[in-house]
């Protein structure tokens, strides 16, 4: 017989699992009626250049992060787990603990700080060199996790029976564990892509920074010299108010169409793609 | 019947056997690097002003943005931590949702993918379609909402990882689902499910996106900053990280905050005991 009790467990649980699931259609739904009164308004964010130039912007950093984050991030937890010795292995979980405890804003600090402080202005190459990098270092310090539990998945007995044919570690981790991981490296991938284009603040200060030191003008507003959908959204949602945010809806509506589209693509390429 | 021949891995030549573990070296090297780059060049830029900011009450200090982070997280973060183990609940005994448990699973997984950005900016459309200005206390909710997913998932994974077995004999039993959940897999979870809400309470802490745009952290006039009168840390350090006459206290305050994260990233992965020889070695 169920209690009254347990009665408003069940409908509390079943009200909060509605709740969490619905965030997204709400906010596409909010996205999308948003989006249309801006194009009735006719009061655009960015003109329609602007706008493919912050796409392009967006995938290519993302690309290049994830892609780069996945090698460094990954291979270093591949090392740490199955190569390294037991002491070693604590010196670099320690830290790589510690570099994943550094806030995206303090990654855009350092980063940005490089670049206050350089000698020479540094070009838009640079500065999308810098960006890619310190979101490569970011997107790293999360594939390093991400591959920790990953292989915390593959069955010790594939290992003992590698080692009982007499194969050492490194051969082990990299003829026996990585090929039974293929597929789940190229959904962490995807995941890590999505991770990356909805990456705004470190990269907004590293914009900013630069643009601090290229014009001298000191101001948060840099996604009109440098930019991407998420430091756009970040700095104009930031300052804008009232009806004036609707323009805001065709950005991040984009940026969430990209986003999905990646993990939906991971899941049919991989068949699984990671909680980033 | 003709037998299948079974392929046998050719032994790699002793080149790619030496070389491939030296490039996995060098990717520990890269990341460790980073770390070591990153730490002391806060270091070097910061340590100056530290003491000055640790000393200083004042809105450009540590005390006041760290007493706003602290209202944010204190706020925000029992919302999430409720509604996301409750949800994880639900997704965690079949008989709640019945067939359509799985499709909320795998539509969970994809809410993942979702910025917080994006979350950030659908709240705060809304908030400007109904003429709302949120200040810290409503930009708490937004961190809570935007929250509410990643909170769900960390539960779910907690308690899923101890389920099986336990649960299903516990339903053999005849166990109500509010039994199964509350009496068999969170305690099970135990101290696993408070390293959750710990490493859910490090985004909040770090998070800056959602704060900003929700309270409007450069909105002319805005009045974002109230009731504490000091944007949390994390926004503080976004503000000002460009200004170069001030970017010792930027250092100062981003060591802070990251020495603050270390501990409450530590302190959660102490709580959340690892399950597998691997994770444990």
């Amino acid at each position: 017989m169920i209690n009254v009790a347990e009665r408003l467990f069940e409908t509390g649980a079943r009200t909060c699992a509605i709740l969490v699931v619905a965030i997204a259609p709400t906010a596409i739904a909010a996205l999308v009626i948003a989006s249309a009164l801006a194009l009735v308004r006719g009061t655009p964010l960015v003109d329609a250049a602007g706008f493919f130039q912050l796409g392009g912007a967006t995938l290519g950093l993302a690309l290049v992060s994830a892609t780069i984050g996945l090698i460094v991030g990954g291979g270093a937890g591949l090392y740490t787990m199955e190569i390294a010795t037991p002491g070693l292995r604590q010196g670099i979980r320690a830290l790589a603990g510690a570099l994943h405890a550094v806030p995206a804003v303090g990654f855009g600090i350092v980063a940005g700080g490089g670049l206050l402080y350089a000698v020479h202005k540094p070009t838009a190459i640079v500065v999308f060199g810098v960006a890619a990098a310190t979101l490569a270092i970011n997107i790293g310090s999360i594939a390093f996790v991400q591959m920790r539990r990953e292989l915390a998945s593959v069955p010790a007995g594939l290992r003992e029976a590698a080692a009982a044919a007499g194969a050492d570690s490194a051969t082990i981790a990299l003829d026996v564990v990585l090929p039974s991981l293929r597929k789940r490296i190229a959904g962490l991938w995807w995941s890590l892509l999505a991770t990356a284009m909805g990456e705004g603040v470190a990269l907004q200060v590293i914009f900013a920074a630069a643009l601090a030191r290229v014009s001298g003008v000191v101001s948060p507003h840099a996604s009109s010299a440098y930019g991407t959908f998420a430091t756009l959204l970040l700095e104009q949602g930031a300052t804008l108010r009232g009806t004036a945010l609707f323009a805001l809806a065709p950005v991040a509506l984009t940026l969430l169409g990209m986003t999905v589209a990646a993990v939906l693509i991971g899941r049919r390429a991989a068949g699984h793609v990671p909680w980033p | 019947m003709a037998m299948k021949a079974i392929a046998v891995p050719k032994p790699r030549d002793t080149l790619q056997q030496s070389v491939l573990p030296w490039l996995l070296g060098v990717c520990v090297a890269i990341l460790a690097a980073s770390a070591i780059i990153i730490g002391g060049w806060l270091a070097i830029n910061g340590l100056t002003s530290l003491l000055a900011a640790v000393l200083s009450w004042t809105s450009s200090g540590v005390w006041r943005p760290l007493t706003a982070t602290l209202f944010i997280t204190l706020l925000a973060l029992p919302i999430a931590a409720l509604v996301g183990g409750l949800a994880a609940g639900a997704l965690a005994d079949e008989r709640i949702f019945g067939a359509g448990v799985r499709a909320m699973r795998r539509w969970l997984t994809l809410l993942g993918s979702i910025p917080t950005i994006v979350i950030a900016s659908a709240i705060v459309v809304v908030a400007g379609a109904i003429g709302w200005q949120p200040t810290l206390t409503g930009a708490s909710l937004a961190v809570a909402i935007a929250s509410m997913p990643l909170m769900t998932a960390l539960a779910a994974s907690v308690i899923g990882s101890s389920a099986s077995p336990v649960g299903e004999a516990a339903i053999a039993l005849g166990a109500s689902p509010a039994v199964v959940v509350l009496r068999v897999l969170l305690p099970r979870a135990g101290l696993r499910f408070g390293g959750a809400i710990t490493l859910g309470a490090t985004n909040m802490i770090g998070g800056a996106a959602v704060v900003a745009i929700a309270a409007g952290a450069l909105a002319q006039g805005s009045s974002g900053q109230d009731p504490i009168g000091a944007w949390p840390l994390a926004v503080q350090l976004w503000l000002h990280a460009p200004v170069v006459s001030q970017y010792g206290a930027t250092a100062a305050g981003a060591l802070v905050l990251t020495m603050l994260l270390w501990l409450v990233q530590g302190f959660g992965l102490l709580r959340a005991t690892p399950t597998t020889s691997t994770e444990s070695r």
